[in-house]
């Protein structure tokens, strides 16, 4: 064996020449990631809270896995559920939800917890089903009670109509189950319906009708209207 | 209060059902129903379970995503759904309170008689994990599922390995 100092350092010369390559390497890598860390916090919207309120079987649960980007794989009725704080992409934008509650939509819930989120809460989501609206009058009417409910603790909280505007979102949901020639004047109709009630600005001001599984088409609507600023 | 088992009903239009002390009712606006109510959310305000290590026993063990429970002042309160489904094929939530128990297990036993009364069933898995952490704290369920967890990611870092070296070999014995 030859263990002469010139062939160790010959032996050596390859090591060192990655030692030397690795350097700017880490170094580049390094600062490609303090970049991507200095963009995404820039862009990144400090906790929300959300308040998902609504009829039973509406598609409240829906509503936060489709924003979660996440499957519906358990399907269970809500008694409640807490969430973890969760990221989503808004446009160019990503959105930090804070940590909250996913909550059941029967009657009992209205006095538990409306109230209190509706003072507390950034952004509050209605959300009712679109198709049995249309069909069922008991549920129909049913909505109406919670808007005018919803509407008056909006009011008495934030008074004008321009300031309700940027915390409160009306959902009809269950799109898909609606005839295709019935969706394009569905709009007018949801309208005519409430017209004249003080709670009419919930079909008008931020009211969507959606399929809440479409992921890029909810977020679409979101975005045009610029729910999260 | 004894006991309260708060139940939703199999079609949206219809009541949810309480059991108040072995009493069934169902017009979810007296004032026994709204205390009970009210009753069932301030201690739902104490749970147990994180969502995260809810989330890690969902994964581990099909754990449903909402079961939990608290115990406070030996007042016990247990979250979770029963085997029986809803109009749109969901599994119905049930929501439980009792202060006549002197253990965990107690419990169980008084929410599965609660619950036969209105004709359900509890999903049992759900209750029997609960049950195993009912004696531990927040944060040491916390480490523990953690701890379980991780040995999960480690076997399949082990069994990627292993992969990547069983093919190393072969595709060596092959050129």
């Amino acid at each position: 064996m030859d263990f002469s100092l010139t062939s160790i350092e010959t032996g050596m010369e390859p090591i060192i020449a990655w030692i030397w390559l690795l350097i700017p390497l880490t170094a580049g890598l390094i600062g490609i990631g303090a970049l991507i860390a200095v963009i995404t916090h820039a862009t990144e919207v400090e906790g929300k809270t959300l308040g998902v309120i609504g009829m039973r079987e509406a598609g409240k649960t829906q509503l936060y896995k489709t924003l979660q980007q996440k499957s519906y794989s358990s399907y269970q009725g809500t008694g409640t559920n807490d969430y973890e704080e969760f990221t989503f992409r808004y446009g160019d934008r990503r959105i930090k939800v804070a940590a909250g509650r996913d909550i059941g939509g029967g009657e009992n819930y209205i006095r538990e917890y409306y109230k209190k989120w509706i003072e507390e809460k950034d952004i509050i989501f209605f959300v009712f089903n679109a198709c049995r609206y249309i069909s069922e009058k008991n549920y129909a009417q049913d909505v109406k009670n919670r808007m005018d409910f919803i509407w008056r603790h909006m009011k008495n909280k934030y008074g004008s109509n321009e300031e309700i505007k940027k915390k409160l979102v009306t959902i009809g949901s269950h799109l898909d189950k609606i005839d295709k020639d019935k969706q394009n004047s569905l709009l007018r109709s949801f309208q005519q319906d409430v017209s004249g009630k003080s709670y009419s600005p919930m079909f008008h001001e931020n009211f969507i009708v959606a399929n809440l599984t479409e992921h890029e088409k909810l977020m679409k609507e979101l975005i045009d209207k610029k729910i999260f600023g | 209060m004894k006991t309260i088992l708060w139940a939703q009903n199999e079609d949206a239009m219809i009541k949810d059902t309480f059991v108040i002390n072995d009493i069934i009712t169902s017009s979810s606006d007296t004032p026994e129903e709204m205390n009970a109510f009210s009753d069932l959310t301030q201690a739902s305000n104490s749970l147990r379970l994180t969502p995260k290590v809810r989330r890690m026993l969902n994964e581990l063990k099909g754990f449903s995503e909402q079961a939990n429970f608290s115990i406070v002042n030996n007042t016990y309160y247990i979250q979770g759904c029963f085997e029986e489904k809803d109009n749109v094929g969901r599994n119905m939530p049930y929501m439980f309170l009792t202060n006549d128990c002197c253990t965990f297990d107690d419990a169980v036993l008084k929410l599965k008689q609660a619950s036969s009364l209105i004709g359900r069933s509890c999903i049992d898995k759900d209750l029997d994990l609960m049950s195993t952490f009912a004696h531990l704290d927040s944060s040491t369920i916390e480490k523990a599922v953690s701890k379980l967890y991780k040995k999960k990611d480690l076997k399949i870092i082990i069994g990627v390995i292993c992969i990547i070296i069983i093919g190393l070999v072969l595709w060596k014995l092959v050129n």
